[in-house]
């Protein structure tokens, strides 16, 4: 066997055993599994894939390694008082703002801190507060509402990082300034994956029709982002050049959103669907993508099962590398790319949707039929909305009044969107 | 070619949307009066004949104001005149926060007194970061537009000092339209009691003091208030707000009682002396 198939093989049944573990398969049952199936390969006479299939094992294990050594020292259900540092990118809600806080010895871990709107606390802020930590419902995370909290000093986050906030912050602020509230949390929504200004209603009629995705930050809106800059260049200048000018796009949109872990595999999963976007060839991209999940996977197996992001990432860029080529060859549309590129953007943009269908359905919301023609309705939009959007948000940089003008298209876009997510919700009904 | 033809269209599109928008902006002829549903907090906007907007109050810290807002003036609208905060309590300018961040704002009214929480010295720091023109106004104090005036009948110097917060509110009286609206912030019985001495209370609209607590809305206030029309803000609370005293007096004044937790957003519409009332819920 050669050493790319043998890496593929191993990562393939590696994951395939983190998936097991993630899903509570037992221990004999994977064991028995892997056991049986390779035998079945074995008596095919595949000697080296039969051995491969105990990858399985290691992935089962790993699963376990990893959660173990997660240190974390927090006495749950008692009253302490803990001092942290706010470790991310806090969240201003409708009614109360949410705190990501890295606690400081003596505990130690992560605790979700949920507090009243006023003051408003930064990155890096050092915060002392009393109260009972638990664990959520699901288990994956700690929350806390504690009843006193203060703070005890600024700027004990890294300062390349705190610079990065304060530019999404203006962005979002532009944003809000510029549109009615509803529409900027839906629009900060699009572009960065935060929901926090949502409304339980909206939501709910998100849920509904099957449209949250377009608020999920993922891969997928990253690469629709970067195929529409890029097929737009394209039309100015060489293949080659428009992608360099899309990377640092893409780039700089990364910093802008704040640079999280879920946001730079977003971005590199984009840049992977990007390549297979401009280059025909599928099968150097088997490899490629197998083995960015299997890195990913290494720093956090938990992406697998509980990642909605990073299930939708895979399966768009899936969709692209081999739906898109079947739609070219059999679709009635013309193969030129036309202008601005738009029916590269519909064979894409369409190859994605029908690849993330199923993942969409399943974890957004009860399965509404409708939900296909709400996506399709919404979708072939949302590539003009974020480009207005973020031209809104950067514009506002420059002069309130050119934001203004941004707003408008902006404003109209995302009214169709909300018309449409809310028809489709029959929550009217 | 194509590029020019790109920036041409743009172009022509810009132009179609920034001269529509300037042509569709006609002022209203008449007054409207929003009093906003923000929960257990004030919050009421007026519209002046001729489009000056005045936000009196924000509510509580929960945004609410901002989506009611969003209901009322045109998505495209993005500037109020006046912002004027009743006293610095937690449930009127807990919402201004964000107006403030959001809306541009002429000018910022208050009355000079300070509030003692960490939410008040943010809500500071933003009005002075987003540099908003400060006026402090104060009883005899007058705003006028047009043929429209707001009298500010209290704090007096006295009232300033008082302990009580509540004391402190800016109580304002709109003349607009052949109406006479009183907003009496939070107001209780000693500041009522010298209204009703010093001045004509008459008037047609009140929004009732203090959410309905029962040491607000007194019955020889009402005797002389006698409205037509009675507006309370309020929402889940544990004060028991609006109390059934505060709801009897106004009641018994004869004054038809609308909340703002029921109705939600109650619109008013006054035009030649005709006032009309909507729920917008």
């Amino acid at each position: 066997m050669k050493l790319h198939n043998i890496a593929f093989y191993f990562s393939a049944f590696f994951m395939a055993g983190i998936a097991l573990a993630s899903l509570n398969v037992t221990v004999w049952a994977t064991l028995f599994l892997t056991v049986i199936i390779s035998a079945i390969i074995l008596y095919k006479k595949e000697r080296a894939l039969a051995a491969l299939v105990f990858a399985v094992l290691a992935g089962f294990s790993y699963f376990y390694f990893h959660a173990a050594v997660k240190v974390e020292n927090i006495p749950f259900g008692e009253i302490e008082t803990y001092r942290g540092v706010v470790s991310g990118h806090p969240e201003s809600r409708l009614k109360s703002q949410k705190l990501n806080i890295e606690l400081q010895p003596p505990y130690s871990g992560e605790v979700a801190v949920y507090t009243d709107l006023y003051p408003v606390y930064e990155y890096g802020d050092l915060i002392e507060f009393t109260g009972t930590i638990n664990k959520s419902p699901s288990g994956r995370i700690n929350i806390s509402l504690p009843r006193s909290i203060a703070l005890i000093s600024n700027d004990h986050g890294n300062k390349v990082k705190q610079f990065i906030f304060s530019i999404r912050d203006r962005l979002v602020e532009n944003l809000q300034a510029a549109l009615p509230s509803h529409q900027a949390a839906l629009m900060s929504g699009i572009l960065l994956g935060e929901r926090a200004e949502f409304t339980d209603e909206f939501k709910e009629a998100m849920k509904a029709s099957g449209t949250t995705h377009i608020v999920a930050l993922s891969g997928f809106n990253i690469s629709i982002i970067g195929m529409l800059v890029s097929n737009m260049l394209s039309s100015f200048m060489s293949r080659r050049r428009s992608f360099y000018v899309t990377l640092v796009f893409i780039i700089l949109f990364v910093l802008m959103t704040g640079a999280e872990a879920s946001v730079v595999r977003a971005a590199i999963m984009g840049i992977i669907m990007l390549l297979a976007a401009q280059t025909s060839r599928i099968y150097n991209f088997r490899n490629a993508i197998t083995l960015t999940a299997f890195l990913m996977l290494l720093l956090d197996p938990t992406l697998l099962v509980f990642d909605v992001g990073f299930q939708l990432s895979f399966t768009a860029l899936l969709g692209i590398i081999y739906l898109e080529p079947v739609f070219k060859k059999y679709s009635p549309l013309k193969k030129e790319p036309g202008f601005l590129s738009w029916r590269d953007n519909l064979r894409q943009t369409t190859a994605a949707q029908l690849a993330v269908l199923p993942i969409v359905l399943t974890t957004f919301g009860s399965f509404n039929p409708l939900s296909l023609i709400a996506n399709v309705l919404i979708l072939e939009f949302i590539p003009a909305t974020m480009l207005f959007g973020f031209l809104t948000s950067v514009a506002g940089l420059i002069s309130f009044n050119l934001s203004l003008v941004f707003s408008l298209p902006t404003g109209a876009l995302l009214a169709y969107e909300t018309f449409i997510i809310n028809l489709f919700s029959f929550n009217w009904l | 070619m194509k590029r020019l033809s790109l920036i041409f269209s743009l172009l022509i599109g810009f132009n179609i949307v920034v001269w529509g928008s300037i042509a569709v902006k006609a002022s209203p002829t008449e007054l409207n009066v929003y009093f906003l549903d923000v929960g257990q907090g004030d919050s009421s906007l007026i519209v002046l004949p001729g489009g000056v907007k005045v936000l009196i109050d924000g509510g509580p810290a929960n945004k609410s104001v901002l989506g009611e807002l969003d209901k009322v003036l045109p998505a495209a609208d993005r500037y109020i005149d006046l912002v004027m905060l009743t006293h610095p309590q937690l449930d009127h300018f807990g919402g201004l926060t964000d107006v403030l961040k959001r809306y541009r704002v002429g000018a910022f009214i208050h009355n000079g007194r300070d509030g003692d929480t960490e939410a008040w010295e943010y809500f500071k720091k933003v009005f002075k970061e987003q540099g908003i023109m400060t006026i402090l106004l104060k009883e005899g104090d007058k705003i006028s537009f047009a043929s429209s005036k707001i009298d500010i009948l209290s704090p007096n110097a006295e009232f300033m000092k008082s302990q009580e917060l509540n004391d402190t509110g800016l109580v304002a009286e709109v003349f607009s339209e052949g109406a006479k609206i009183l907003f009496s912030a939070d107001i209780g019985f000693k500041v009522e009691e010298y209204l009703t001495r010093k001045y004509d209370m008459d008037v047609d609209v009140l929004k009732v003091g203090h959410h309905g607590s029962r040491f607000s809305s007194g019955s020889s206030f009402l005797s002389e208030a006698t409205p037509l029309m009675a507006s309370i803000s309020s929402g889940k609370n544990n004060y028991g707000h609006p109390t059934p005293a505060a709801m009897k007096r106004l009641s018994d004044s004869g004054s038809e009682v609308y909340r703002t937790d029921q109705e939600g957003t109650i619109h008013l519409n006054a035009m030649n002396g005709e006032i009309r009332a909507y729920s917008l819920k």
